[in-house]
């Protein structure tokens, strides 16, 4: 099944996207503030939290996080018996279809109609809306951002800030045509009438669905981060609670929490820790007279044992703060368009994307970054995603998904970097080449394969002669 | 239920599941404890002023603070509640929550029976939700709650105003203290839902244009008992 902005046609190229991102001025301007102003934040919150030891307190997370995927298999079966000790029921899916069929068991037998969902990225990556739909069950989007995208049949554009690249008008002609309220361009208003349709939806429902943020191995513990509060109404009030939640969320040790508590919050939107921190031991106790009925958690793998792999092994840290889009030159230019065309974008998802779905599924995702580093120094548990990036361009060479062409050049180019005589005569064909294509200093347009340097600008021509040809001239006898 | 070693309908057993993590692992067996350095991570150390340390970051965080006396916790109250027609009450029986129930009577304003109603949608009807805590953080200026035979998940999340009353002995220092070890207390003898709240629930989804009470209290009032 293929449709939608994250689910397009394979394989996909940024590029076929990247040009109408980049032209829309609007979403672009957007897209840059949005994320300018959440990047600054992050720095300052960071450092007047930490100062000097901003640095060692992520290198420890960095680290904890590390630990947690060396020993995966332990954790994993330490959290199933702590959350089944609980009263929880653990499944485990091993990919998207799987973990959907186990949620629409449960409904099934339970005879759920309504269902309410927080926000998670792993049921995108499931596509568990339209699979809840398919069977029947209809499911409200409560996360403010996601139930407007919901309405718009659009798809989310940042893991953090889901309708980035979304404005007032769009959300007031939204809520004009889908639930019928009066148009306004007032945030205010807005989220009043939000408010309002959401308590229906909570009252109606009979089946709550969450992701989650951390998994406690210790005491099976379900940790869901928000700050409207909606997973909290989304889980407490249906008689059922199903948690989607990919197997890289664990942590050993309520201990442990802290330290991202501290990180994921700052990172992602500049506060101290998010507004709701709602830790989740099982279904409602004898005593209790709230909470659901049944608790379930579905462990879903999808593709992660894959990445456990040691050379990839880092990516799985990610606490999906959305730190490194923010600040990424690449993602502010085109990520409000879905120009990822994948659930995970900027330089996570430009990373993980072809891991999980196959480099030959998404051949321009690695080259979708300009190697900068600002991702790596944003990120709260140190990935090294640009290290990463360039390990998949190698794949890419290795496994043939770089084309002859390029790799004819590339090679040829690495030959001329060899030895000083190399470099100067490689220099002079450049010089001479790119001088026949200029007209009046300006090379307008290159023919292939060099026709997309020349497309959204014109290049200089080179000068006649070379700075060193130029510096020799000069030592030799005063001034050239 | 699919929690043993069969598997129950789509999924996978527990064993295949983890031998496929563990076919990319190079070491098993239990692990040494994780790294872990508290002095690092902690913000605020134990010695400090934790009432005005946890008055200033939740009044930060937009949560509206004011330390109040045994004496004075009843007229504080009773100001509070001037307009008010139905609170929910959710607390540990004891004299604060006898001093709640007695101001609330006095001035005539129903009490939810959330008890005896369906689950938490019965705050629905409540115009506040008054609380205890079972701890606040200084650091964060987090309010602590926990579910249990006398408190409600939904007292806190679904009226529009949050009232919560907090004893000066239930402020830790840092997170780092709330969530330090509790060895021996075992999974199910936790409650079911602790929620850490630190202020009135917020979005910037529309523009990043900050609102408060999307979907729980747009207000949330403390009194600190010292
Ligand atoms: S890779 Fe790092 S910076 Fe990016 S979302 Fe994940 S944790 Fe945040």
């Amino acid at each position: 099944m293929s449709g939608g902005p994250l689910d397009p046609p394979l394989p996909h190229r940024i590029a076929s996207r990247a040009g109408a991102a980049g032209r829309d001025v609007q979403l672009q301007q957007f897209v840059n503030r949005a994320t300018d102003i959440r990047d600054h934040a992050r720095v300052e919150a960071l450092d007047a939290a930490f100062g000097s030891r901003t640095e060692a307190v992520r290198t420890l997370a960095g680290q904890i996080k590390q630990h947690t995927l060396d020993h995966l298999d332990h954790y994993v079966g330490q959290f199933a018996d702590a959350a089944t000790a609980a009263g929880v029921h653990v499944h485990f899916a091993a990919d998207g279809p799987a973990a959907n069929e186990i949620c629409l068991a449960i409904a099934r037998r339970r005879g759920c109609r309504r269902c309410v969902k927080s926000k998670s990225m792993v049921t995108e990556e499931t596509k568990l809306v339209p699979a809840l739909q398919a069977a029947g069950i209809e499911a409200v989007e409560t996360d403010l951002g996601e139930f407007i995208i919901q309405l718009d049949d659009d798809a989310p554009s940042h893991i953090v800030a889901p309708m980035i690249h979304k404005d007032r008008r769009a959300v007031g002609r939204a809520f004009e045509r889908e639930i019928g309220a009066p148009y306004t361009e007032d945030p205010a208003e807005l989220t009043a009438i939000a408010r309002a349709h959401m308590r229906v939806q909570y009252q109606r429902a009979d089946l709550g669905v969450s992701g989650a943020n951390f998994l406690v191995a210790e005491t099976g513990t379900v940790v869901i981060c928000t700050n409207e509060g909606n997973a909290d109404l989304s889980v407490s009030g249906p008689p059922v609670h199903i948690a989607f939640v990919g197997i890289e969320k664990l942590v050993p040790r309520l201990q442990d929490l802290p330290v991202f508590l501290k990180l994921l919050a700052r990172s992602a939107t500049a506060q101290p820790i998010t507004i709701y921190t709602t830790m989740l031991t099982g279904p409602r106790r004898a005593a209790d007279h709230d909470g659901p009925e049944e608790m379930h958690v579905i462990l879903v793998d999808n593709g992660r044992t894959r990445l456990l792999a040691p050379d990839t092994r880092e990516l799985l840290r990610c606490i999906r703060c959305g730190a490194c889009l923010n600040t990424c030159p690449v993602y502010r230019k085109v990520g409000g368009g879905h120009a990822y065309g994948a659930v995970y974008s900027g330089p996570i998802g430009a990373t993980i994307t072809p891991l999980l779905a196959g480099l030959e599924n998404y051949p321009d995702l690695p080259h979708a970054s300009s190697l900068c580093g600002a991702c790596f120094d944003a990120c709260p548990v140190r990935i090294d995603l640009p290290g990463q990036l360039v390990r998949r361009r190698r794949e890419m060479v290795e496994t043939r998904v770089t084309g002859l062409l390029e790799r004819s050049l590339m090679r040829a180019w690495a030959w001329s970097l060899r030895g000083p005589r190399r470099y100067r005569m490689a220099t002079r064909l450049q010089r001479v080449g790119l001088r026949a294509l200029g007209r009046a200093g300006w090379i307008r347009r290159a023919p292939p394969p060099l026709a997309g340097w020349t497309r959204e600008r014109d290049l200089p021509v080179p000068a006649r002669r070379s700075f060193h040809d130029w510096w020799k001239k000069r030592e030799r006898g005063g001034r050239p | 239920m699919s929690n043993d070693t069969a598997p129950s309908g789509p999924g996978l057993s527990r064993d295949v599941f983890v031998a496929r993590i563990r076919a990319q692992l190079d070491a098993s067996g239990p692990p040494g404890p994780p790294p872990s350095d508290s002095k690092l991570v902690r913000r605020v150390e134990d010695g400090a002023d934790l009432v005005a340390e946890f008055a200033s970051r939740a009044t930060e965080a937009g949560m509206a603070v004011e330390t109040v006396s045994p004496a004075t916790l009843r007229a504080q109250l009773a100001s509070r509640l001037d307009d008010v027609k139905r609170v929910t009450v959710s607390m540990s029986p004891g004299p604060r929550r006898d001093a709640v129930i007695d101001v609330v009577t006095t001035l005539g304003i129903e009490i939810i029976d959330w008890r005896r109603a369906s689950g938490v949608l019965a705050h629905y009807d409540a115009d506040v939700g008054i609380t205890d805590v079972a701890a606040a953080v200084a650091e964060t200026g987090t309010l602590v709650l926990s579910s249990g035979e006398h408190h409600s998940r939904g007292a806190f999340m679904v009226p529009p105003r949050h009232l919560a009353i907090v004893p000066r002995a239930a402020i830790v220092a840092d997170l780092v203290d709330l969530l330090a070890a509790e060895p021996g207390r075992p999974p199910h003898e936790r409650p079911a839902a602790t929620v850490l709240v630190s202020g009135p629930s917020k979005t910037a989804d529309i523009e990043g244009i900050l609102i408060t009470g999307v979907h729980g209290p747009g207000r949330v009032e403390v009194l600190v008992v010292v």
